[in-house]
C-alpha cells in the first residue's frame, strides 16, 4: 500500500541535485544590485528574467584608429544596398574547404585552453566575424586572414562557403539558430567606408552597418539594444563604454536554441565526477543513443537535435589521456575522421548536466595562429578610404551554453522512452574531463567546441 | 526570523540559500518543465525580495514564499508558450541498477509519476500538504478557496493515487 507520508523524503532524495542554476542565482543577485542602486528613483519594478537557452555567443571585433572628429549622428550605411546575386562554389571546391575550416576551429580551441578550466568557444562565430573583416583587408593583412581562416583559400571562396553554412543553419527547422552581424563605425569626416566592402557584407554576411556618434553615451545603449534584439533578449549588455580611440565594432552574435530529437531522461541521479583536483558530486542525465564513435584515443556519442541539421558530440578520452592532452593531438582532419567513423550502435550515455559561460579576448590566440598584422600595422584599404591607421584593437568572444535534459526551455516535450540501463551494448559514463561540440551534420564542422574539466564550476 | 526589509546583499543570498532547492522541486513538479520551473523560481525569489516589506510574519517565511511561487506557477501554466507544450507522455524513470536506496527505488518513482501526472489542482494540494507541510487552512488561504474545498480535493487526489485513505490522515 502506498503512503504519502514519505513523500517529502522521496522528492528530496530523487531530486537531490535539483536547484536553481548558478547562472540563475547570479542573475537574481545582479537584479537586486541594480535595484538597490536605483531604489530612490521611481521605476517600474516588473521583473524580467533572462531566458534559459542552449547556446549563445557574441564575438566583437573592436577596431581602433587615431582619428576622432565626430560630425554626424547614427546613420544606416546599408540603406539602399541590397544583397546581389552571388556565385556558387562547385562541390569539389566546397568540400576542399571543410578541412581547413575544421582545422582553424581545432587550432583555435588549442590556443584558448586554460589548464583545469572549462573552456568554450564558437569557432563559427569567430570565423564569420573575421571573414567579414577580411573583406576590408588588403596586401599582407589579407594574406594572413586567408592563411589563418582557410589555409590560404581565397577570401571570395570563403565568403561563399560561410554564406552557405549560415543559410543552412538559419534554415534549420528543429530549433532556433540566429546569426546576426553588424558593423558600427565612429562618425568622422575622415572615415569613408567603401561601397564595395558594404556590398560584400550585404551579399555574404547579411550585415547591418551604422555610423554612430561614439562620443554620445547613448550610442552604447543603441549597440546593446541591437544585440539584445538579435539574441532574443538574452544578452542585456555587450559593451559598457566606448574607448575614445575605438573606430569600429564588428559584432557577431550566434544564438542557438536546440531541442533534442530524443530527450535525456528527467530522472537525474547524483554521481561522482573525477576532476584533476579531486572528486565532485554532480547530477547525471541518462539517454540511450544510436551513434557511437571510438578510436584508440577516445570514445564518444553523437546526439542529434530535432531537424537533423545539428548534433551534440561528446568525446571521452580513454583513461590515462587527459582532455587537454587529447586536444593537443587533435587536428581538423582527425576530428572530422573521428566523427565520420560513427557506428550505428546502441550506447547508454550518462552525461553530467552542465552550463558554462566563457569569455575571452582572442588577440593572443589569433596572433599565435598567424593573424598578426591586423592588430597593429594593418592594411584595411579595402574597407575605407584613408585607412592606414585602422587596426583591430580587440577580438572579444563571449559564449554561454547550457546542456540539459530537454535542450531548451521552449522545446515541446517529447516522450521519454522507456530505456533500461542494461539494454545498450555499450555504456559511456562521462565522469571525468571530456570534450564536446555542436556540429553541422552535413559537414561535421563544429559550431561550438568546449572542454568540461568540472561540471560544477 | 522576521525582516522588514531586505536591503543588504546577504539577504538575497539568504533567500536563495533557504528556498531555491525546495522551490525548484515544487515548481518542477507543478510545471513539469525544467526551464519554466527555473524561470518561475527566479521570479519567485526576486518578487519575495521586492515585497519583503509586506511580509508580516503571520505565517512562516517558507509558507509565504511558497504562496508566491504557487501564484507564479499558475500564471506560467496559463501562458500560451506553456500550453503549447505537450506533457502527456512525460514520465520519470528509475535508471539505476544499484542496490535500491530507501527512497530511490522503482516504487518511489511510480508514486512520483502518479503525482507528476495528476491534474494540476490535485497535484497542487498534494504537494503543498505533503511536501511543503502546509495545513489545509494554509492551503485554503494561499489558493483562496474554502477549507472544505481543499479537503475534498485532497481526498479526491488520494483516490486518484489509489492510496489507503485509512492510513493517511489529513
Amino acid at each position: 500500500m502506498r503512503s504519502l507520508d514519505n513523500l517529502k523524503n522521496i522528492i528530496d532524495s530523487n531530486f537531490e541535485g535539483m536547484d536553481l542554476s548558478d547562472i540563475a542565482k547570479k542573475s537574481i543577485k545582479e537584479k537586486t544590485v541594480q535595484k538597490r542602486s536605483i531604489q530612490k528613483r521611481i521605476i517600474r519594478t516588473t521583473a524580467t528574467f533572462s531566458s534559459v537557452f542552449a547556446v549563445l555567443v557574441a564575438c566583437i571585433l573592436v577596431i581602433n584608429s587615431f582619428w576622432g572628429t565626430v560630425v554626424t549622428n547614427a546613420q544606416d550605411l546599408m540603406e539602399g544596398i541590397k544583397p546581389g546575386d552571388i556565385k556558387s562554389l562547385d562541390k569539389q571546391k566546397e568540400e576542399a574547404l571543410i578541412t581547413p575550416v575544421a582545422d582553424f576551429s581545432v587550432r583555435l580551441l588549442k590556443e584558448t585552453l586554460v589548464s583545469d578550466k572549462n573552456v568554450l568557444i564558437s569557432p563559427a562565430s569567430i570565423y564569420l566575424g573575421l571573414g567579414m573583416t577580411a573583406n576590408g583587408a588588403n596586401g599582407t593583412t589579407l594574406e594572413e586572414f586567408e592563411n589563418v581562416l582557410g589555409m590560404g583559400a581565397n577570401i571570395s571562396d570563403l565568403n561563399v562557403f560561410y554564406k552557405n553554412l549560415t543559410d543552412r543553419l538559419t534554415n534549420h527547422k528543429g530549433g532556433n539558430v540566429t546569426v546576426a552581424n553588424s558593423i558600427w563605425y565612429r562618425s568622422t569626416d575622415e572615415l569613408n567606408v567603401k561601397n564595395d566592402f558594404l556590398q560584400k557584407n550585404a551579399d555574404y554576411y547579411g550585415a547591418s552597418a551604422y555610423k554612430a556618434n561614439f562620443d554620445d553615451p547613448s550610442t552604447v545603449d543603441v549597440i546593446n539594444n541591437w544585440v539584445r534584439k538579435k539574441t532574443n533578449g538574452s544578452v542585456d549588455k555587450i559593451i559598457n563604454e566606448i574607448h575614445p580611440n575605438s573606430q569600429m565594432f564588428l559584432i557577431n552574435t550566434l544564438y542557438f536554441e536546440g531541442k533534442w530529437l530524443k530527450d535525456f531522461t528527467t530522472s537525474k541521479r547524483e554521481g561522482i565526477f573525477h576532476t584533476s583536483n579531486g572528486d565532485v558530486k554532480t547530477s547525471f542525465m541518462y539517454s540511450s543513443e544510436s551513434f557511437y564513435i571510438n578510436n584508440k584515443y577516445a570514445q564518444g556519442f553523437i546526439k542529434p537535435y530535432k531537424g537533423d541539421q545539428l548534433s551534440f558530440v561528446g568525446i571521452l578520452p580513454e583513461e590515462g589521456i587527459s582532455a587537454e592532452k587529447y586536444i593537443e593531438g587533435l587536428t581538423g582532419e582527425s576530428f572530422l575522421e573521428f566523427l565520420n567513423s560513427r557506428e550505428h550502435t546502441s550506447v547508454g550515455v550518462f552525461l553530467p548536466k552542465f552550463e558554462t559561460e566563457y569569455e575571452i579576448s582572442l588577440n593572443d590566440s589569433l596572433n599565435k595562429l598567424g593573424l598578426v598584422e591586423a592588430f597593429h600595422d594593418a592594411d584595411f584599404s579595402n574597407m575605407a578610404d584613408n585607412p592606414t591607421r585602422l587596426y583591430i584593437e580587440n577580438v572579444f568572444h563571449k559564449v554561454y551554453i547550457q546542456v540539459s535534459e530537454r535542450g531548451t526551455r521552449a522545446g515541446a516535450v517529447s516522450k521519454v522512452e522507456n530505456v533500461k540501463r542494461s539494454s545498450p551494448s555499450i555504456d559511456l559514463t562521462f565522469n571525468r574531463p571530456f570534450i564536446y561540440a555542436i556540429i553541422d551534420n552535413e559537414t561535421n564542422l563544429p559550431l561550438f567546441m568546449g572542454i568540461i574539466q568540472n561540471p560544477k564550476n | 526570523m522576521f525582516y522588514n526589509n531586505l536591503n543588504e546583499k546577504n539577504d538575497i543570498d539568504r533567500l536563495i540559500e533557504d528556498h531555491s532547492q525546495h522551490l525548484s522541486r515544487l515548481c518542477y513538479i507543478l510545471l513539469k518543465d525544467y526551464h519554466f520551473a527555473q524561470d518561475a523560481v527566479q521570479e519567485t525569489i526576486y518578487k519575495a525580495y521586492l515585497k519583503y516589506g509586506s511580509f508580516k510574519g503571520k505565517s512562516s517565511e517558507k509558507t509565504w514564499i511558497t504562496s508566491i511561487a504557487i501564484n507564479i506557477c499558475k500564471n506560467y501554466a496559463r501562458k500560451a508558450s506553456y500550453s503549447e507544450l505537450s506533457f502527456d507522455c512525460v514520465t520519470l524513470e528509475y535508471i539505476s541498477n544499484d542496490a535500491a536506496e530507501e527512497y530511490i527505488n522503482s516504487e518511489s518513482i511510480d508514486l512520483l509519476n502518479l503525482i507528476y501526472n495528476l491534474p494540476y489542482i490535485y497535484k497542487q494540494v498534494i504537494i503543498l500538504h505533503y511536501y511543503e507541510d502546509m495545513t489545509v487552512r494554509e492551503i485554503a488561504k494561499v489558493l483562496k478557496q474554502k477549507e472544505n474545498t481543499i479537503s475534498v480535493r485532497l481526498k479526491r487526489a488520494k483516490e486518484m493515487l489509489k492510496l489507503d485513505l485509512e492510513e493517511d490522515k489529513l
